[in-house]
């Protein structure tokens, strides 16, 4: 069965007003937007003459400019690695400063031990030293004292003597050190 | 002509309340609807008569302005208020037909040339046109074309528009009739025919048994001296007419003619019919269909046109 829906006229029916709103909606939308993209045309324009400088002063940027005169000659550059390699020389070594291992050896040292000759190579890190005492258990504390001392990588008995000055009963140690890092 | 998308804009039952106007040669016909509780209900209809003669010629220039001043009493009554406006075009002053084609043409534009070049009788410019497909009959597609002459709905609508008005159907008052009897056809079953009488011109619509449209004639119509209806003028030719249709195809029938007419034409016209068709005859009320009087004091005889449009 069919009912006829032949028309001359373009249909429409209640839903109109809705479609009207939704058209005035559509047109608030477009306008707001418009009215956005001018403020950012008006904005965007006022930072123009701002880039144009900036832009103008990236196209100034100076160009590598050779050296003036002649360049430094082999000889010259030659002598000057020289002087670098002994200024380098002079605090290049692994060793402490002397007052550092003298405070840290005075720390070591047991009362009845005294220190007789001191001698630092500062460049491989090593010192001899000759401690002496009345008594044998001082000088083995001070031997065990210097091996738990993390600052000393190594310590070695080189020899053991009698003192030379005549002093009754005195003995002497001579020590080889291997210093850790300061 | 009817696409798809625009079959979702059709005023739906909900959609009242909806003003009918049904244009005749020298009267126009104004009927508003109110949907209440399921039910139609007429608020009020008006009969406005013209004096100057409509759709049998050209249409002049000022004829927009003309039809515009004699619809201002109608449209006042509806002023500052949102409803649908539905207009029915008169039946004589179209043309309908309904093709039987082996293949329909594809696309709307290739069916809106079919039917101008089917539709159109002589070199009148601005046809305008418009069909729908009825599905299919003995293997070839029906297809219902109707066509007007667009100058005439120019007029209408510039007499609307002068109005702040848009018309959302403009559309031949024989397929208002269809639907607004559409159930009681139906409830009859077989085919049928509608034989309606306005007050200046007849209206036929035969149907099938699947209740399609397949037949439409209308003729203008003018009383002789001491005549009050085209009764037997109007009889004679309905019959000859539906024998024509029943005797050009296999299957064809009309089992019930319906008549519809205003109330004061019916029983001569009832008496005339029932001869010809042998007793099969139903006269039709519009209040039958469903239609009822919201106020008594502003309902005059219902014009069924009006009333159809309306719906």
């Amino acid at each position: 069965m069919v009912r006829i829906r032949t028309n001359f006229s373009t249909p429409f029916d209640s839903r109109l007003p809705w479609m009207a709103g939704s058209c005035w909606a559509l047109a608030f939308a477009a306008l707001g937007l418009g009215l956005l993209l001018v403020f950012n045309m008006i904005r965007l324009g006022k930072e123009v003459p701002d880039l144009q400088k900036a832009w103008a002063l990236a196209q100034q940027t100076p160009e590598a400019r050779p050296l003036e005169g002649s360049l430094v000659s082999t000889q010259e550059r030659e002598a000057l690695r020289r002087r670098l390699k002994k200024i380098n020389g002079l605090d290049a070594g692994k060793g402490w400063a002397v007052p550092a291992l003298l405070s840290r050896l005075e720390r070591a040292m047991p009362p009845g031990v005294r220190l007789v000759s001191l001698q630092q190579d500062t460049i491989l890190g090593q010192a001899q030293l000759v401690v002496e005492s009345a008594h044998l258990e001082d000088l083995t504390r001070l031997l065990a004292s210097l091996e738990k001392d993390q600052a000393f990588q190594e310590v070695e008995l080189v020899k053991q003597a009698q003192a030379k000055d005549g002093e009754q009963g005195r003995i002497q140690f001579f020590l080889n050190l291997q210093e850790g890092t300061p | 002509m009817l696409l798809s998308w625009i079959d979702s804009f059709w005023p739906r039952p909900g959609d009242r309340p909806c003003l009918g106007l049904a244009l005749g040669r020298r009267r126009l016909e104004a009927a508003r609807v109110r949907w209440e509780g399921g039910a139609a209900q007429v608020e009020w209809n008006e009969t406005v008569p013209l004096d100057r003669e409509l759709f049998t010629a050209p249409p002049s220039l000022d004829l927009a302005n003309y039809l515009a001043g004699r619809l201002a009493p109608v449209l006042a009554k509806e002023r500052d208020r949102y409803l649908i406006l539905q207009v029915a075009l008169p039946d004589p002053a179209m043309r309908a037909e309904v093709f039987e084609l082996a293949e329909a043409p594809q696309g709307a534009k290739a069916l809106r040339e079919f039917l101008a070049w089917r539709l159109k009788s002589g070199p009148e410019p601005g046809l305008e046109v418009t069909g729908q497909f009825m599905g299919k009959a003995q293997g070839k597609e029906l297809l219902l074309g109707t066509a007007f002459d667009g100058r005439w709905i120019a007029v209408i609508r510039e007499a609307l528009r002068v109005h702040g008005l848009q018309a959302s159907l403009i559309d031949g008052a024989f397929s208002r009739r269809f639907n607004f009897f559409h159930d009681t056809f139906a409830a009859r079953g077989g085919g049928g025919a509608l034989v309606a009488l306005e007050r200046d011109y007849w209206s036929l619509v035969v149907w099938d048994e699947a209740l399609r449209p397949r037949l439409v004639r209308a003729k203008w119509w003018a009383p002789g001296p001491g005549e009050a209806s085209p009764a037997e003028a109007a009889a004679l030719e309905v019959e000859r007419t539906i024998r024509s249709y029943v005797y050009s195809g296999k299957g064809r029938g009309v089992n019930t003619l319906f008549l519809n007419a205003p109330g004061d034409w019916m029983p001569a016209l009832s008496e005339a019919f029932r001869r010809r068709a042998a007793g099969a005859c139903v006269a039709l009320d519009p209040g039958g269909a469903g239609a009822t009087a919201s106020r008594a004091r502003d309902i005059r005889p219902f014009p069924t046109a009006a009333l159809a449009v309306a719906w």
